[in-house]
Formats: C-alpha cells, sequence, structure tokens
C-alpha cells in the first residue's frame, strides 16, 4: 500500500513523513510526544494510519457508513489507551487489532450490504450469454462476485483473507494481530485460500456452463 | 504423507515464494508427474490471482470520507471533559439541595407563627411542655396525673413540628413583652443580688481617702414588680398546669415573688442610704 499520510497533514503538523521502515520508530515517536502531552501527535498518528484502517473495517465490513463508524470508533478506542500502550508491539498492529475487534462486533449483515452496495460502479451486471460483454464490466462482475464470495466465508477464514491479501500483512502481524500462533495462522490462512478456491472455481463452472 | 497430500500442503507457500529451494525443487518434481496436482496448482494460483487482484482495485480505489478526522476529533473533544463534568451536576444538585432546604427552612419560619398564633394558647400542647409532662409524671399515680389538661375538642390531637423562633414568636404581644422584660430583669438582677453592697472603692484625683461607691441604681428596677406581675398573670392564665407539670404550685411562685420583691427593695433601699452618706460627706467643707 502506498504511503498512508497526506503530506499537507504531517507538514502541518510538522511530522515527518512516513516510510515503510521507518513507520514504527515514528510511531514510537509520536506515542511517546502524545503521552507527554502533545494532543497534536495523536491527530498525525490518526492521518499516518487512518487510511489503511478504513480500508481494512471497509473489506471486513463491507460497506463505507459501516466502514466510517467503526474506522471513527476504532481510533476513539485508541485514543483511550493510548497512554497505557505499552509499545509490546507496533501501533499499526495495535490500532488493527482494535478495528478488527470493532469490526468482530458487527454482524455478517453489514458484508451483505457490502455486496449490494460496494462501490456502485462493481455492482453485479446481468450478463446475456449471447452479448460480448466489455472487458471492464466483466472485470466489474468478477469482483463483485470475488467480494460476496468472501462475505460467504466463515468469520475467521474472511478475516484471514483480508489480513493477507487485501492488509497485505505477513504472517507474523496476522498472528499478532488475531492472538494466533504462527502455525495457526498459516493453517487457517491455508484453509480460508482452499475456501475460496472451491467457492471460486464453483463459481466460474456455473458461468462456463451457463456460455 | 503420500506425496500428492505433501505437494497439496505446501502449494501456498510455493505459490509466494516462501519454500525453501530443496523442497520447491521436490514439489515442482512431483507437479511435472501428477496432473492432478497440477491442475490443483492452476486452480489455486487462478484464484489467488483473482483475490490478490481484487484486492489491489480495492487498495487503489478505497478512499475515505472527507472530514473523517474532524468527526473523530469532535468525538474526542466531546470525551474529554467527560469526567470534570461529572462535578457539575454534583454541584449543581447540592446547590439545588441547599437551596430548597433553606427555602423550606425559610417558609415554615414565616408560616408557622400564624399557625400557631391561631392554635389554643394552651401552654399543655407545647411540645416541650408534654416532654417535661411525661417525665414528671412517671411513677406517679394515675390519679395524680389529673392536673394534666383534658384535649378538648377544638384541640386538634397531632402536634406539628415547630421550630424553636416559632414558639419563641407564640406569644407574641404581651407573653414576649413579658419575657423580655424578664430576661433584662434577671440580667440586672443576679448580680446585685450576690453582692448588694458592693466593696469597690475608688481613689479620688486629689489623692483623698478612698471612698467606697455606691452601687449603681438601676433605673429597670422599678419594673420589677410589674415583670413578676406578668409571670404571675401567664401562670394563671394556664390554669397553673405549667408550674404543677413543674412539681410548684401558685403558692411557691408567690412565695418566690414575695422573696425577690424584697430582695429588690432591700437593695433600693441599700443603695438610697448609700447614696444620702456620699451626699454628707462631699459636701461643701
Amino acid at each position: 500500500m502506498d504511503l498512508l499520510v497526506e503530506a499537507g497533514a504531517c507538514k502541518r503538523l510538522e511530522v515527518p513523513l512516513v516510510t515503510a521502515g521507518s513507520m514504527g520508530d515514528e510511531d514510537q515517536i509520536l506515542i511517546a510526544r502524545y503521552k507527554h502531552g502533545d494532543q497534536a501527535a495523536f491527530n498525525a498518528l490518526f492521518h499516518r494510519h487512518y487510511r489503511r484502517i478504513f480500508a481494512l473495517c471497509y473489506h471486513i465490513l463491507g460497506n463505507r457508513e459501516d466502514a466510517e463508524d467503526a474506522c471513527q470508533e476504532a481510533f476513539v478506542k485508541a485514543h483511550r489507551a493510548l497512554k497505557s500502550f505499552r509499545g509490546d508491539s507496533r501501533f499499526l498492529t495495535w490500532i488493527t487489532r482494535i478495528a478488527v475487534n470493532v469490526c468482530r462486533s458487527e454482524t455478517r449483515r453489514a458484508w451483505r450490504k457490502y455486496v449490494s452496495s460496494l462501490d456502485d460502479d462493481d455492482a453485479p451486471v446481468p450478463v446475456e450469454p449471447t452479448v460480448d460483454v466489455p472487458e471492464e464490466l466483466a472485470q466489474r462482475a468478477e469482483r463483485a462476485e470475488i467480494r460476496r464470495i468472501i462475505s460467504e466465508l466463515p468469520d475467521r477464514f474472511r478475516l484471514a483473507l483480508v489480513l493477507r491479501h487485501f492488509q497485505e500483512m505477513s504472517y507474523e502481524e496476522i498472528a499478532e494481530t488475531m492472538g494466533w500462533s504462527i502455525p495457526q495462522t498459516k493453517a487457517t490462512i491455508f484453509r480460508a485460500r482452499q475456501a475460496f478456491k472451491e467457492r471460486y472455481q464453483a463459481l466460474l463452472g456455473q458461468e462456463n456452463g451457463v456460455s | 504423507m503420500s506425496a500428492c497430500n505433501r505437494a497439496k500442503a505446501q502449494m501456498p507457500s510455493y505459490l509466494e515464494g516462501d519454500l525453501a529451494p530443496r523442497q520447491r525443487a521436490e514439489l515442482e518434481r512431483h507437479l511435472a508427474q501428477c496432473a492432478r496436482c497440477q491442475r490443483e496448482r492452476e486452480l489455486l494460483e487462478e484464484s489467488l490471482l483473482a483475490l490478490d487482484s481484487c484486492a489491489a482495485h480495492d487498495r487503489s480505489s478505497i478512499e475515505p470520507p472527507e472530514g473523517m478526522w474532524a468527526s473523530v476529533a469532535a468525538r474526542l473533544e466531546a470525551e474529554k471533559p467527560a469526567r470534570p463534568r461529572l462535578w457539575i451536576p454534583a454541584i449543581a444538585l447540592s446547590g439545588a439541595a441547599v437551596a430548597a432546604l433553606l427555602l423550606i427552612a425559610l417558609l415554615t419560619a414565616t408560616k408557622e407563627p400564624i399557625r400557631i398564633a391561631q392554635a389554643p394558647q394552651n401552654p399543655a400542647e407545647h411540645p416541650r411542655t408534654k416532654q417535661v409532662a411525661r417525665k414528671t409524671t412517671q411513677g406517679v399515680p394515675p390519679q395524680s396525673r389529673a392536673v394534666k389538661p383534658a384535649s378538648s375538642p377544638e384541640t386538634p390531637a397531632t402536634h406539628t413540628y415547630r421550630p424553636a423562633t416559632a414558639h419563641r414568636r407564640a406569644g407574641a404581644g404581651r407573653r414576649s413583652t413579658a419575657l423580655r422584660r424578664i430576661g433584662a430583669f434577671h440580667r440586672r438582677l443576679r448580680p446585685k443580688a450576690r453582692h448588694p453592697m458592693p466593696a469597690r472603692l475608688s481613689k479620688p484625683a486629689d489623692g483623698g481617702t478612698p471612698q467606697a461607691e455606691p452601687p449603681a441604681v438601676d433605673k429597670d428596677d422599678d419594673a420589677a414588680p410589674a415583670v413578676l406581675a406578668d409571670v404571675r398573670d401567664m401562670m394563671q392564665e394556664s390554669g397553673g398546669s405549667t408550674l404543677a407539670a413543674a412539681g410548684y404550685s401558685m403558692q411557691d411562685l408567690n412565695a418566690a415573688v414575695d422573696k425577690t420583691l424584697n430582695r429588690v427593695r432591700l437593695a433600693a433601699v441599700a443603695a438610697g442610704a448609700m447614696a444620702a452618706s456620699q451626699n454628707d460627706t462631699s459636701g461643701p467643707l
């Protein structure tokens, strides 16, 4: 994922731009500043990570409204607990865990909305077998189906796929975020991929059968 | 574990490039020989490519809503004064409670005299009098308690709380005047009764022999008989029940009044005699 910080915001707050390597260190500096009473430091932390957290909530919950609420809730909770944050894990892992827990409290109804309302331009397109479908529309329909498949997976598999493929987190980060062991994380991701593959291939089989 | 099962387990790591070189080589050899595992690899690779394609599209296209920080900041700002605000209702409630108590006390103090003035002027109904009566009649045969007045039909059976200030105001008019006069009288009478002839000596300015000062003649002493008469009248109005409740009779009161009046008279005579003798000695020589 690209850098997640608004350059303007960081300039305004005199926070150095984030690079992948310096992300943890910069977060630690900002947390230390916040603990010493610098309220603007939390503003900087928010702007460094809110895009990523919003995307995470978006992929877990499946619609923008719920994702926005969950993202806000995650940062508000983080703000409440930041003074007691000991820094045993990275801030990004910590805020991701908070966001996952917030999203978990939601029901799967959010994902149902995701399928129908996510990206109006990605809504499933009814395909007429005899008519050539433009490539863009075909890709849009395929993305909508992939999201629908994800929405129908068990929670553990859905979270594993979102964290691994959509958030591009490592096994170690996923394990730390979810409280799993590394072998458990690998096994869960493996089974999640298998479950997705079976559903996706079934979908392709239906399409091939129709056409 | 069979070669196919081992290949299936290693497939995700293989596709992600995380497999060790030796294991990778073994798996590729197996895939080249096993069409089923090769097909499995193709399907999994195709699925993960679709998944990653979708994820990449979403990562680049998903934008958080504008003004999100403003919403978060507003919530944080709303939470910040939450703790201090807890004190505000507490202070407000305390203030309201104090104000309510003051208001009740004020209303009670202003209304009670009216109610008491309308109540029957029977001292036996005075709560404090009743307390004394209960104390003094303990252990007394029932027939001797006849002094206690029977409640008349007009007298309410229940007693409402009346503050002390209301009781003091209850005998507005003559009674309160009498009480004030009694107080003033006692304040003046007490030291004179103990020292009717004070032996205070004053040294004259010219260095002569110190002379005993005559006791100050209190002009209000003339009011003593009137005060005592008031007291006697009050006791008679009450039918002697207050005295009886305290274990006294009207005769006791009369005797006490007579003795007090005698003391006053003696004090006045002594003061007059002292003044007369001083006038005689301080005359023109």
